[in-house]
């Protein structure tokens, strides 16, 4: 994408009804618009993945539909900044529902809830009791609205009723605060795009987060960012 | 302050009382030290009876419990007063990864625990807590465990009667070393549900672990 697609700096604020549960400390909006990109494509074929196993990266968009700006292969979005630090756990369950037994077809006359796929959980997730959370980006404003009004919830378990969004309300930046705000990192910052800090991590940095490939040396969101050499220039 | 407590201070005693008991039964024990609060209240008890006594420590590897952890656990061991520390760890972490299952049972208790009897070690103290789950109320229901005379040394449980405001009392009150990651996990989970334990490890992923360690320790989730 270039220039030319009407990109501009917003600040996308989510007011929220309930909290979020997360399984990491950050929300990375590229990775909820590829998400929604590639659920968009897929149509019904989402649904019917496959679940086994991991899916293959050549399932997972991320190409040149991305209403983002980027700087080689990161993608200038921030991650999700709550209005709060406090973070709690709560107690999820998942139990096989029986009364749903019927659509089910098994070898056996039991459903074994002690392994497999019916497999009963009790497990423990933390969640953040946020009312906001502020993404900092620079792309396609219109696009980037239009693939959030797709968005049912923020984070994990949004069917439980966590991460439920009440309104969605934006504010146009002057600067470009997607990557770097007040020398602070404003998401995973790659060393070899320039950046350094006196934290770093192996994080993923670009979508698919889960992918192990995408991992590299990282300047952590929240992190005081120094440059090694002029970073390189959005395009 | 907890401490003061007639509760507490009976069940420190009987904790005495036990390792005292288990040293008139016994010729060669050592001390089985995980790191962990318990280990930790467990040590300092069994150090006050014999300073020299064995202190066993199983290492996880690398990928299941950060260098800096272990590094702070071996100097806490030392800080409370163990002077004779061994630590055993099994090639199954190196090989495996964090995909490495059931290594306690194979490594741990199939292969180090015979080499510890054949050693001539016959008791080993152990840091269970009824109040920790139904399965250890079962099994610390005597203080004494055998395994029969040529299998693995025998268990001791010194604090199986210790709840966790005891443990925490007594770390406090003693001034003793423990691990700075509870200082992390205990304001999310709470005092009484933090533990010592692998990280990103897929045997609690039924627990919801690992996403507590996601969330926790991000910079070690993608540390291998």
């Amino acid at each position: 994408m270039s220039e030319s697609k009407n990109y501009s700096n917003f600040a996308i604020t989510f007011h929220m009804q309930t909290p979020i549960m997360l399984g990491h400390p950050w929300i990375a909006l590229d990775g909820i618009l590829a998400h929604l990109i590639n659920r968009e494509i897929r149509g019904q074929d989402y649904y019917t993945l496959p679940s086994k196993e991991p899916v293959a990266k050549d399932y997972f968009y991320n190409g040149p539909l991305m209403p983002l700006a980027q700087t080689r292969d990161v993608f200038h979005a921030s991650v999700a900044w709550f209005d709060t630090t406090e973070a709690s756990v709560a107690t999820i369950y998942k139990r096989f529902a029986e009364q749903h037994s019927h659509l089910i077809h098994t070898k056996t006359k039991t459903v074994d809830v002690a392994r497999g796929q019916f497999k009963a959980y009790t497990m423990r997730l933390p969640y953040v009791p946020a009312c906001t959370a502020t993404f900092y980006t620079r792309g396609n404003l219109k696009e980037v609205l239009r693939l959030l009004s797709f968005l049912p919830g923020l984070g994990k378990k949004v069917a439980y009723g966590y991460g439920a969004i009440k309104s969605v309300s934006v504010i146009e930046t002057d600067d470009d605060y997607s990557l770097v705000k007040d020398g602070v990192a404003m998401r995973p910052l790659p060393l070899n795009l320039g950046f350094d800090s006196t934290e770093k991590m192996m994080l993923a940095y670009k979508p698919p987060y889960w992918d192990k490939t995408n991992v590299a040396p990282c300047v952590p969101p929240g992190a005081k960012v120094s440059w090694m050499k002029e970073p390189a220039k959005a395009s | 302050m907890w401490t003061k407590t007639e509760e507490y201070h009976s069940r420190i005693c009987e904790a005495e009382e036990i390792i005292r008991k288990a040293y008139e039964k016994i010729s060669r024990p050592f001390v089985s030290f995980s790191g962990g609060k318990d280990s930790t209240v467990m040590l300092h008890l069994v150090l006050q009876q014999d300073s020299n006594v064995l202190v066993l420590h199983w290492d996880y590897g690398r990928y299941y419990m950060p260098r800096e952890i272990e590094a702070e656990i071996l100097a806490n061991a030392q800080k409370i007063g163990a002077k004779n520390i061994r630590v055993e760890t099994s090639i199954q972490y190196e090989k495996q990864k964090r995909k490495a299952v059931n290594v306690i049972g194979r490594d741990l208790i199939g292969r180090i625990m015979p080499k510890m009897k054949a050693e001539g070690y016959d008791c080993c103290f152990l840091g269970l807590r009824a109040e920790e789950s139904m399965k250890r109320k079962r099994r610390t229901k005597t203080w004494l465990e055998y395994h029969g005379e040529h299998v693995a040394p025998a268990n001791v449980f010194p604090i199986r009667r210790l709840k966790w405001l005891d443990v925490w009392g007594y770390i406090v009150s003693n001034g003793l070393p423990y691990p700075k990651i509870y200082d992390l996990y205990a304001p999310l989970l709470g005092w009484d549900k933090a533990r010592l334990v692998t990280f990103f490890d897929m045997e609690f992923e039924k627990l919801g672990s690992p996403y507590v360690d996601g969330f926790l320790l991000p910079g070690f989730r993608n540390w291998v």
